[in-house]
């Protein structure tokens, strides 16, 4: 049986009674014994150490009596802590409430011993005595029918003991190698006959790895979407004309709007050009949308101006492809010049 | 939605994976064929193959295949071959009925984590994967490390396929769904361009059937290719992947993002399986991530494998 420890804390020693502390690590539940470990070999002076700390039923606690560590204890030695009457073990160690004595360069390690979460070999498969002399494939026993295999020794070497992770948890397996089964060249190899025990005790493949206890909240940082309002384009160029496809004149301004939440264009996006009031010739900027609605603004003879809005063809002018020039857009206007006689009613 | 932990053999473990998916309470996943089953376990016939098809998205295979045949699947000029075994994931657009076998569009990927530098590979059908493993109806994430075997190249390894909702891509690429990410932890993937592209090539992403990386068809490009802006992007925030706060304790992270093309700049969604951790600020193998405002947790695992101490560090997904 193997045991984590749980480092609750460490001291430095910067001078006499003075140190310097680090927390560490807590458990949850229960409660360990708190031992005192010097990390290195101790000075010529003695040390008295209290703590606070957090008791097994969770209540913080101030030692009263301090524990003593005589001068010169060697590293690794354990010394238990003293606790307040009743308590048994920490989940935490909060800090260290008296220190006295001690010498610069003295380290302590506050932590558990031989408690905790257990963790121990299961045996899963073992076979009888046998002779690796002896060719011919070897079964495996199965046990709770988990495991199920066949093996050989390669010869010549050692059986070996393997770990899962020296750290962690005791995977012992006395074996050679597992490989496929070739009777003629372990004869080939002139082994010498050797009656081995085979046999594979293994934790992790039964019983699930422990978590580390520890469960933290996770913020999923977004990558944010944004909308590109696209400069890449066209040049468009043409005339302006009504349904009848006549030039209009006195069009001074061409307006284009593109109103479709699209991928580019989040809440749509309109379009400013120029129009020769003499000629009906509109140059505009297109980029990479389609236009679904479009005016042009024309002054007429009063001096006022109207605002026409698209006809006839094209229903909507199509940004997304290479359109070609001239592009003539219509526009609902009875007449020509669109010289409309505009009155204003007189109250 | 089922999590799993313990040590199996690779032939068992593709079983699970298989008979998971299946399992699945909206019945997108369906054998694909009877005879492909993991009863023999010589050679590279223990193998399952499934039929992804929910109605709206395009219909797609997922073979999954023991490679248990001490195979070639890296040259690289340097005189020999790494052999390895391992398991191979292929996706597929049909599958012959007749002849048994993936058809159409195809990618693969062979991860080959009982693998060997020109020595010989061991029996997978007699080794034990130390694993852990989520299984849902959107796909599976397998972290794995095998047991110690006579081989030097051992890698713990990484494997994940998935299915991201219609609804989550950034916009329409009338493409599959799917995607598969794979990697050890000595080689993220040793691919080997200077010969023939064949099945047996160890690409790190799939995404079918846009693109597999790598994927060079001979003229020297051959070593380890990292996956991480090259289809799939792991952004860093700017120094860890993710890490603990030392400010409130929660941990920051962001989901891998998934490519369309085999560079960063096409992405079309986010993997909900999981994400890439930093070791040594906060986090520690074993350590549970509860996402904030979701009932989801993720799994951190850090494996070295038997042969390198290089550890593989993800957050794969645990509950949720």
């Amino acid at each position: 049986m193997t045991f984590q420890t749980v480092v609750f804390g460490t001291v430095v020693v910067t001078g006499p009674g003075a140190i310097n502390f680090s927390d560490g690590d807590s458990i949850p539940s229960g409660g360990y014994r708190l031992f005192i470990v010097p990390t290195k070999n101790l000075g010529n002076n003695p040390i008295d150490i209290g703590f606070t700390y957090v008791n097994q039923f969770g209540a913080i606690k101030t030692s009263s009596v301090t524990t003593a560590i005589a001068p010169n204890t060697t590293a690794g030695t354990r010394v238990q802590a003293v606790l307040e009457s009743g308590d048994t073990g920490i989940r935490d160690l909060i800090g260290v409430s008296m220190f006295v004595g001690g010498s610069p360069g003295d380290n302590l390690s506050f932590e558990s011993y031989n408690e905790g979460t257990g963790r121990f070999p299961i045996e899963i498969a073992k076979t009888d005595p046998f002779d690796r002399n002896v060719p011919g494939s070897h079964i495996f026993e199965p046990y709770l029918g988990l495991y199920k295999g066949k093996t050989i020794i390669i010869p010549n070497l050692t059986p070996e003991l393997y770990f899962s992770n020296p750290a962690i948890l005791p995977m012992q397996l006395i074996k050679s190698s597992i490989t496929e089964f070739i009777s003629e060249l372990i004869i080939n190899r002139g082994i010498t006959s050797i009656t081995i025990d085979f046999s594979r005790a293994e934790m992790v493949s039964w019983i699930s790895e422990p978590l580390s206890t520890r469960e933290f909240t996770g913020k999923d940082f977004f990558i944010f979407r944004s909308w590109l309002e696209s400069v890449v384009g066209q040049v468009l160029s043409g005339y302006v004309t009504n349904t009848q496809n006549q030039i209009i004149k006195n069009a001074i301004s061409l307006i284009m709007m593109s109103t479709a939440k699209t991928e580019t264009a989040p809440t749509g996006a309109s379009m400013i050009g120029d129009v020769d009031a003499n000629t009906g010739l509109y140059q505009a900027f297109l980029k990479k949308l389609i236009y679904d609605k479009r005016y042009i603004i024309v002054q007429v003879a009063t001096g006022k101006t109207v605002t026409l809005e698209g006809g006839g063809i094209p229903a909507v002018v199509d940004g997304t492809k290479q359109l070609p020039i001239p592009y003539n857009l219509q526009f609902e206007c009875p007449t020509i010049n669109c010289d409309f006689n505009v009155t204003r009613k007189q109250k | 939605m089922v999590f799993d932990s313990g040590a199996k053999l690779t032939a068992d473990i593709i079983e699970q994976i298989a008979n998971g998916l299946i399992a699945t309470l909206e019945g997108y996943w369906t054998d694909a064929d009877a005879l492909w089953t993991t009863v023999t376990r010589s050679g590279n016939n223990a193998r399952r193959v499934l039929k992804f098809n929910n109605g709206v998205e395009p219909v797609i295979y997922l073979a999954l295949e023991v490679i248990n045949t001490h195979t070639d699947y890296y040259y690289g000029n340097q005189g020999w071959w790494r052999k390895g075994r391992g398991i191979r994931v292929v996706f597929s657009s049909s599958w012959d009925a007749t002849n048994h076998i993936y058809i159409g569009s195809t990618q693969s990927t062979f991860m080959a984590f009982e693998g060997c530098a020109n020595c010989p590979t061991s029996d997978l059908a007699t080794t034990q994967i130390t694993y852990f493993q989520w299984i849902e109806t959107n796909g599976f994430v397998i972290m794995g490390k095998p047991e110690p075997t006579g081989s030097n190249e051992q890698q713990s390894f990484i494997i994940v396929v998935e299915r991201v909702p219609t609804a989550s891509k950034e916009y329409a690429d009338n493409l599959s769904n799917f995607y598969c990410y794979a990697a050890g932890n000595i080689w993220q993937n040793m691919y080997d361009g200077n010969w023939p592209v064949t099945l047996l090539r160890n690409r790190s992403i799939l995404r079918p059937f846009a693109y597999q990386f790598p994927d060079y068809t001979g003229g020297g490009s051959w070593g380890q290719w990292d996956a991480n802006g090259n289809g799939i992007s792991f952004p860093p925030l700017p120094g860890y992947v993710a890490y603990k706060s030392i400010g409130n304790g929660k941990v920051y992270y962001i989901k891998p993002i998934i490519n369309n093309q085999a560079n960063q700049f096409a992405p079309i969604f986010q993997s909900e399986l999981f994400f890439k951790w930093s070791e040594g600020v906060g986090l520690i193998d074993g350590d549970v991530i509860a996402v904030q405002g979701q009932p989801v947790k993720f799994l951190c695992k850090a494996l070295d494998s038997p042969d390198n101490a290089n550890r593989l560090a993800y957050a794969i997904k645990y509950f949720g």
